[in-house]
């Protein structure tokens, strides 16, 4: 973690990116109640409230998926990033109460259990176009609770950032649920091509930006696999000041840093949610995350004191102007002599 | 990310962009458009 | 946000989502003409009877329209003390097209008067007009009973669609609709006719539970034949129910 870390829990970006969400959140609720009075005045307003928030809720996961595949193709995307959890549990949040007032307007006040009802009232499983669709909207509720649930760091820390990251990868179930939940419930009754169309649009923005961030992504993990001696990465030129540049040796990414006549690597993969240590910057001796700003001392791959995270650190060398990283990782936080510009 | 993680993200995705339109297309082809009309049916005159 | 970019994205997706809004609001279906009088409690008095297990109809000489409970109930024991009398009660009138129900205010029923109807004959005599709508004539027009005809609709729960919830029909509605109609809601037949005008037809039938048969055809279009039993309801033997081709 980092002094940096803990400044920025709430600073005006962070408040301004709630507030962002909040004025997001309003407008559109208000945009489609008030409307909808107008244009729909026989619509009843469980219906108008329901439609809001389930149209809401997808859009926001539109949103937040899209974000991770942004900042990987542009890096001007990232400060969208910073606070993308409150971004997801605000997504959770209007999907739930979209959730509880469908469970209590179409399964409440009858002669079975509301949770008993969403289970057994439609059991036409072996139809598509009359397949209960609430089901997927349940599960993928489910999914989202548990993530957010669980976005707080206790959790990250506890469960460890691997199996963490892991249980948070289900969020892309839980797309492929709502999907299924809209495509098979509302696009059944409500037939304009326009919705359709908004539906479909989203759905190949997503997966558009998410291949072509997985292609580009992968061709950088197209490397020889390292023999026993330091590799070459590249010239001293190719890393800006105070920066680094991303190289791949064997199954991992380093991250390598020039800091004035200083040459050092460390993992590429932050101890905290596993955000790229490269594609931050030095600032005040440290190398910062991009993503939540934790920091890590560039010859070491420990945070500075009081902080205890630490990632692997890799010697490196210079030869006439080019960079070599030894491909053996040391153990996180082991003290390597930086090289040296001469 | 690491290794594993960017691998399983690339197959997910792929997986995804194929079955997620293929659902879509298929939950628009099977929906009932067709008329409920009853051409025998006059409810002005049975009133 | 730190940077003009940010700022602009965070601008776009603020305008964009509002705009969206609009755009699906636009795009969806119209809603029908169906009106919950929510809040509003009226009087009502009449003589309750009873053609159903599960089906409470007020007689108002005429018209005669079904009453049901809050909620997804179609009647409870205790309303069932005064069938076969003139009760007086309170209740929330429920009407869309000419036709309508009361949902009435539970244990709000008063008896001034001992029995004045003897109960009417076996369930499955229901009688012409039995049903009749507000504009109807005072006078019951004959009907051809136990003429055989096929209608095309969807099964629908009767309080829902003529307006305790818009729209009360259709796929997203069809959980709804199975709650209702198990909780004793009646089932009806919405049929539209030639020119696209819609009406329910209560479904009547007798010896067969029709809730349970109704639970696997609800919210889909089917086929039904059977004949009309009266102006606004139809007797139908769910057994010749079919999804249409």
């Amino acid at each position: 973690m980092s002094v940096h870390y803990q400044a920025v829990s709430w600073n005006p970006a962070k408040r301004t990116y709630d507030l962002v969400i909040a004025a997001g959140i309003a407008a559109y609720l208000l945009m489609f109640i008030l409307l909808g009075i107008i244009v729909h005045p026989n619509a009843t307003a469980e219906t108008l409230i329901i439609r809001a928030l389930g149209t809401l809720a997808l859009l926001l996961i539109h949103v937040i998926l899209s974000i991770g595949p942004l900042c990987r193709l542009d890096s001007r995307f990232l400060p969208l990033l910073y606070n993308r959890r409150h971004l997801g549990v605000a997504m959770f949040l209007v999907a739930a109460v979209h959730g509880v007032f469908s469970l209590i307007q179409f399964h409440g006040f009858g002669d079975v259990n509301p949770l008993v009802s969403l289970l057994t009232s439609n059991t036409r499983f072996s139809s598509l176009a009359d397949f209960p669709f609430q089901l997927p909207g349940f599960l993928a509720l489910i999914i989202l609770f548990l993530m957010a649930a669980t976005s707080h760091d206790f959790w990250l820390n506890t469960l460890t950032p691997r199996i963490w990251k892991s249980l948070h990868m289900m969020v892309y179930l839980a797309y492929a649920l709502l999907i299924a939940h809209v495509s098979l419930g509302a696009l059944q009754s409500e037939t304009s091509p326009v919705l359709a169309g908004v539906l479909a649009a989203g759905l190949v923005s997503v997966t558009s930006l998410h291949v072509a961030a997985a292609v580009r992504e992968r061709k950088l993990d197209v490397l020889p696999l390292p023999g026993a001696d330091f590799m070459e990465v590249c010239d001293i030129a190719a890393i800006p000041e105070n920066r680094a540049k991303v190289v791949t040796i064997g199954l991992e990414r380093v991250a390598v840093f020039r800091y004035g006549d200083k040459i050092s690597a460390i993992s590429n993969v932050c101890a905290h949610q596993n955000g790229p240590l490269g594609e931050g910057k030095i600032i005040d001796g440290c190398v910062t995350c991009p993503w939540h700003g934790y920091q890590y001392l560039p010859e070491s791959g420990a945070s500075p004191p009081p902080f205890t995270e630490k990632v692997p650190s890799y010697r490196t060398r210079i030869v006439d102007g080019k960079v070599f990283v030894d491909p053996c990782a040391l153990a996180p936080g082991t003290p390597v002599e930086p090289a040296r510009i001469v | 990310m690491t290794r594993p993680l960017r691998r399983a993200h690339f197959w997910v995705w792929i997986a995804l962009a194929i079955a997620l339109p293929a659902l879509l297309l298929a939950s628009l082809a099977v929906r009932r458009t067709g008329s409920l009309l009853n051409p025998g049916m006059d409810w002005k005159k049975s009133k | 946000m730190k940077s003009r970019f940010v700022s602009g994205i965070a601008a776009g997706l603020l305008v964009g989502g509002a705009a969206l809004a609009a755009l699906l609001v636009l795009a969806q279906q119209p809603f029908g003409n169906g009106r919950f009088e929510f809040g509003t409690v009226k009087s009502f008095a009449g003589v309750l009877e009873s053609f159903d297990e599960h089906l409470l109809l007020l007689s108002l000489n005429p018209p005669r329209r079904p009453v049901v409970y809050p909620g997804k109930h179609g009647s409870s024991e205790s309303a069932r003390e005064f069938l076969t009398h003139y009760v007086e009660f309170k209740g929330t009138l429920i009407e869309r097209d000419g036709q309508s129900m009361i949902e009435a205010v539970p244990d709000s029923f008063l008896a001034p008067t001992q029995p004045v109807t003897k109960a009417p004959g076996p369930p499955s005599l229901w009688p012409p007009q039995y049903f009749t709508d507000q504009q109807s004539s005072p006078t019951p027009r004959p009907v051809a009973v136990r003429e055989s005809v096929s209608l095309i609709g969807e099964v629908v729960d009767s309080k829902c669609y003529l307006g305790v919830m818009n729209p009360g029909s259709g796929k997203v509605h069809r959980d709804c609709a199975a709650r209702c109609i198990s909780g004793g809601i009646p089932p009806a037949f919405l049929v539209k006719d030639r020119a696209g005008r819609s009406r329910i037809l209560y479904l009547v039938n007798d010896p067969f539970d029709l809730r349970e048969a109704v639970l696997e055809f609800v919210g889909e279009p089917i086929r039904i034949t059977g004949h009309f039993a009266g102006s606004q309801s139809f007797w139908s033997d769910p057994r010749t129910w079919k999804h249409p081709e």
